[in-house]
């Protein structure tokens, strides 16, 4: 067979290549036999060393092997960056005019000289990969062994390492492949050495960087779209794109091993393992992709050599389309900047003009028909300024409002960000009934409903409710923008992050992510709420983090552990750090225990009705989770561990003294300054938690007011302050219009029932500072 | 039999070939003329299977070239360059054309590189220009190809070099029955070596046939008439095929087509009191041909 192949005339061209570009191949070859078991070996004697001091008592050592790792990644960066110039080696009949008449006069016909030079130049470029990847296996697996010998504690997470490894070498050798495949596409539209040699930098930098650029702009300016979930297609693309996603997809791998290993502590997905979270999945999916796209462009490759002339080597381009194509995403690319920054756009066509004529000058070796260089550049200019507006103006083509048939959805998984307690919590929930799928659906059109009638009435409803319209002011994801309609605000509020990923039979994904006023938030808890998804994500969470609390590393088996006996804190709220705030709960027997609270937890949770979950106390935090007051048996579970309900103007008290002063501020904004903001977390996002005592308020309005109270025993020298104290919520959820009261840094609401109290309050006459009494718009603080 | 059929090839808005007509037979020592630009290496590069033509058939064997693997093996083309070569060493560059002609004869190699005496192990980019070419035509000939295409195939070789070329090229052609075209603008090489030859001219063939039959064909005639008053032209000799006609005092200096007994006849109405008839050497039939297309040096003038 071996002989068979070798008595093929392509055969043997590719041989020749080889044997021509000998110099070349030996470069190639010392730099990637130095690259990968180099980076691996020093890696793992690195690891080795560390592991050895790590378990051995007075065990040190100074030698340090990280400098030759960096060689080896250097070297091995080289060797596969070195692809272009085995391509444009493999094929120097199209760029080497004297190369010409030698080379198409063997009894070749052109798809045997196409691929015995595709080949050849392969051969000379991917052999020694192969062979530093089989060196790596080899020295993994000696030393791999050897420190799970010595930390056997930590052999799964070294044991991963050959699954790193392998996915990582294959997904390398995919991208290396089509590396090398775009550098036989440039060979075969290029005529000369320069061209090819440009052409290849600039399509392997400009291909992913016109989708990064392109998709950075739509998603900035297109409400729906976000890069953050939109950028995996850039790995598709290209190498350097497929190189970042493979990056990311190892990575996230490792995180979700850490993650099991450490038994996280925000994570609140189902996944634990790269197989369940869909990254295995995700990894076949994207290499297949690559290899198909590779395969095409190696087609592409083979018929435009195939109909390319002997004649037409020295041309520049003899493909003039492809130049087109680079200097076209080199204007659109530049034309993207003056997307995120408008005022630029002058200086932006300027450059963009700049470069553009440069490149003409280049292309034509002089300024032969200068003018039709002008005409080109408008026209591209037009092109791209038109498919820019195009774009925007009808939604992406309509992909922004795309909402796929229930019908086809297999799962639908929703994430937000929610900050409680304090603590910042990314919920993951996945959806397979088709009940909630709909209503998840319903929500989206209900957001685009509301979005439209903002954008053609948004004068009106400046006057009416600004600080609605600060968050969809332009449509932008981000959501809060200040902007000339927010002069006056209340307090700030997080935005929330809404994200929606539909799953189709047909095995595609459909990612869509809005930014959230408060009302959507209300309309979307109520989706979600009353879901097991969320009761069980929210049990999860609840375990996760206190086994992350109580785990203690044990020396001796070098494992992280639960010990027998364990504590963790109830807080009130986690703003305040003195004991009052917070109570220690001891467990025995802390694992089961642990356990047990999560699950009574998650029941309660299963429980709670929307109406509780909205406007039920709550009695404390566990781990940045509230325990409302409706949660039976998680209450029962505190209580039977010694928890006392606490007593927030005892609370109170004790903060005002350690801020060292003697008065007590409090800022209450009024209800209309925030009319649709009557839901409330407590949040560090807001920047309130500062102690900004004395200081000029931020985004007071009218009719907010500061009141200051002084001397001990505030609850019974003012009584009417008393009252409404008793009444403040951390947590309240209504439509209904409500007083918020900044106490310390802390938001909290009083329930609207409560308002006239809080008006009577006010009318004490006790306040330092009222906006009322110095006018609408010139309140000073003086 | 090498051939081309109403065959066209443009480079561009250029035409390098207008409909060309060509039989070269089996075993013929066929010579390519041309003035610069006229087509001859596009012939050989089209015959080579390098160019493919815009229209019209390359056959060879009657197989079309382009593109077919059995055709081109039995083409060797050697070109005007050596450049190409220079990366090799003359053994490197015999084993790499020995692996794509099955019929490479490692002997005829042998004892034309012992005539020659070329170092065997050294780059052929250190070689001299004329030692670069007999390397290359070694090779060509050890191919064995039954077409062997040479472009300005004696350029850079020393006189003594040339014979030997020639010799080793004539062996060839009497060994095996080569068919040898050589394009060149020597036109004594193209005298000494071909027995057919083809004149081109932008792009189209002025004239193909049998040296020997050409030479015979056109003669310089010195002449002078009885009736010494009258002036003669062109038109007075309709039946001769003038290439060039001048008068210096009373005699005639004409290049006509033709036999001499066709020349005589033609003069003969007109009394001619002398008429010499001496055959053209090639290159004077080159000279006047083109003059009559158009192409000489008084465009100097």
């Amino acid at each position: 067979m071996t002989a068979k192949f070798l008595n093929n005339y392509p055969a043997r061209n590719a041989v020749r290549i080889i044997s021509q570009n000998r110099k070349f191949a030996i470069v190639t070859c010392i730099l990637s036999l130095l690259g990968i078991p180099l980076f691996f070996g020093a890696g793992m004697a690195e690891v080795y060393l560390s592991t050895l001091s790590e378990v051995r008592e007075n065990y040190s050592y100074s030698f340090s092997c990280e400098p030759y790792m960096l060689i080896g990644g250097f070297c091995g960066a080289v060797a596969i960056l070195l692809g272009i110039f085995c391509g444009i080696r493999a094929f120097e009949e199209e760029w080497n005019k004297t190369r010409v008449d030698m080379l198409y006069a063997l009894p070749l016909n052109g798809t045997q000289r196409f691929f015995s030079n595709y080949l050849g130049g392969f051969a000379m470029y991917a052999v020694p990969y192969l062979v530093a990847v089989l060196l790596g296996w080899i020295i993994m697996l000696i030393t791999v062994p050897m420190v799970n010998a010595l930390h056997p504690a930590e052999s799964d997470f070294f044991n991963n390492l050959y699954l790193d490894y392998f996915l990582g070498s294959l997904g390398l050798f995919a991208l290396m492949w089509m590396y090398y495949t775009i550098s036989a596409v440039c060979a075969s539209c290029c005529g000369t050495l320069f061209e090819n040699i440009y052409t290849n930098i600039l399509l392997n930098l400009l291909i992913p960087g016109t989708f990064a650029a392109v998709l950075a702009v739509i998603t900035y300016n297109v409400d729906g779209l976000d890069f953050e979930y939109s950028w995996e297609f850039i790995g598709y693309t290209s190498p350097i794109g497929g190189l970042i996603y493979l990056v990311y997809l190892i990575a996230e791998k490792g995180s979700l091993d850490d993650f099991e290993y450490y038994y996280g502590s925000s994570y609140t997905g189902v996944g634990g393992t790269a197989e369940n979270t869909g990254l295995i999945p995700a990894y076949i999916r994207w290499i297949i992709v690559i290899l198909l796209i590779t395969a095409a462009l190696l087609v592409l490759a083979w018929k435009l050599y195939q109909h390319r002339k002997a004649e037409q080597v020295s041309r520049p381009f003899v493909y003039i389309w492809l130049y087109y194509v680079i200097i076209s995403a080199i204007t659109v690319c530049i034309l993207c900047i003056s997307a995120a920054e408008e005022s630029a756009i002058i200086a932006v066509l300027l450059f963009s003009a700049i470069v553009y004529f440069i490149m003409e000058v280049i292309r034509k070796r002089g300024f032969k028909k200068f003018w039709l260089s002008i005409v080109t550049y408008i026209a591209t200019v037009a092109v791209a300024v038109g498919g820019y507006v195009l774009t925007i103006a009808t939604d992406c083509f309509g992909r922004t409002k795309y909402i796929p048939a229930v019908a086809t959805v297999t799962s639908a998984e929703i994430t937000f960000n929610f900050y409680e307690g304090g603590r910042s919590t990314e919920y993951q929930l996945t959806y397979k009934d088709r009940e909630t799928i709909s209503k998840i659906q319903e929500f989206q059109k209900n957001y685009f409903s509301h979005h439209d009638e903002l954008k053609e009435n948004l004068d009106a409803l400046s006057e009416k409710n600004p600080y609605t319209l600060d968050y969809y002011y332009e449509g932008g994801t981000d959501g809060y923008k200040n902007n000339e309609y927010t002069k006056y605000g209340p307090p700030t509020f997080d935005t929330s992050t809404f994200t929606v990923t539909y799953h189709t039979i047909a095995g595609t994904s459909i990612h869509r992510s809005y930014s959230l006023c408060p009302d959507e938030r209300i309309d979307l808890i109520k989706i979600y709420a009353q879901t097991d998804a969320y009761a069980e994500a929210q049990g999860r969470l609840m375990k996760n983090r206190l086994r992350n609390e109580m785990r203690q590393y044990n020396d001796k088996i070098h494992e992280y552990e639960i010990p027998e006996t364990a504590s963790f804190k109830a807080v009130y709220s986690d703003i305040y750090s003195d004991t009052r705030n917070a109570q220690e709960i001891y467990l025995q027997k802390a694992e089961n225990s642990v356990n047990t609270l999560s699950e009574w937890y998650q029941n309660d949770m299963k429980a709670l009705s929307f109406d509780q979950l909205c406007k039920d106390e709550i009695l404390c935090y566990i781990q940045g989770l509230p325990v409302y007051a409706s949660c039976s048996g998680t209450v029962a579970f505190l209580k039977d561990h010694g928890f006392t309900e606490f007593n927030f103007t005892e609370i109170l008290q004790n903060s005002k003294m350690n801020n060292n002063s003697n008065l007590l501020e409090i800022r209450i904004y009024a209800p209309e300054n925030y009319k649709t903001a009557s839901l409330n977390y407590p949040s560090y996002q807001s920047g309130q938690n500062e102690n900004k005592l004395f200081s000029q308020p931020d985004n007071f309005s009218y009719r907010d007011t500061i009141l200051l109270f002084g001397g001990h025993d505030i609850e019974l020298q003012y009584p009417k302050l008393n009252e409404v104290l008793h009444h403040v919520r951390t947590h309240y959820i209504s439509a209904e219009p409500c007083y918020l009261m900044l106490i310390n840094g802390e938001n909290y609401l009083i329930p609207a029932e409560y308002s006239d109290s809080v008006e009577e309050l006010i009318q004490l006459g006790n306040y330092y500072y009222n906006s009322h009494a110095f006018g609408y718009s010139t309140a000073k603080w003086s | 039999m090498m051939q081309l059929k109403n065959t066209v090839k443009q480079f561009d808005d250029f035409t390098a070939l207008d409909g060309v007509d060509l039989i070269i037979p089996k075993g013929t020592a066929f010579g390519l003329l041309g003035s610069n630009g006229a087509g001859k290496s596009t012939i050989l590069r089209l015959f080579s299977g390098i160019y493919k033509a815009e229209s019209g058939e390359v056959l060879i064997d009657d197989q079309p070239v382009y593109d077919n693997v059995a055709a081109k093996q039995k083409v060797f083309f050697i070109n005007d360059e050596t450049v190409q070569f220079g990366g090799f060493t003359l053994k490197q560059l015999k084993d790499f054309y020995k692996q794509f002609y099955p019929e490479f004869s490692e002997e005829i190699f042998e004892r034309l590189e012992k005539i020659i005496q070329l170092p065997m192990n050294k780059k052929i980019s250190t070689f001299s220009k004329g030692m670069k070419r007999q390397a290359i035509v070694i090779i060509g000939i050890s191919c064995c190809t039954p077409y062997l295409l040479l472009d300005e195939a004696f350029d850079g070789l020393d006189p003594t070099m040339r014979i030997i070329v020639k010799r080793m090229l004539v062996d060839a052609m009497c060994e095996r029955e080569l068919t040898v075209v050589i394009s060149s603008h020597n036109l004594k090489e193209i005298n000494e070596m071909c027995d057919t030859a083809a004149l081109l001219h932008h792009g189209k063939i002025v004239f193909n046939r049998e040296l020997d039959s050409l030479k015979g064909a056109v003669h310089k005639i010195q002449a002078a008439f009885k009736d010494k008053e009258k002036i003669f032209a062109k038109e007075d000799f309709p039946d001769l095929e003038i290439l060039h006609f001048e008068k210096t005092q009373s005699i005639y200096h004409i290049i006509a087509k033709g036999s001499e007994e066709q020349i005589h006849q033609a003069l003969a109405p007109h009394e001619p009191v002398v008429a010499d008839l001496i055959p053209l050497s090639l290159e004077e039939i080159f000279i006047y041909e083109l003059e009559v297309l158009g192409y000489d040096s008084k465009v100097f003038e």
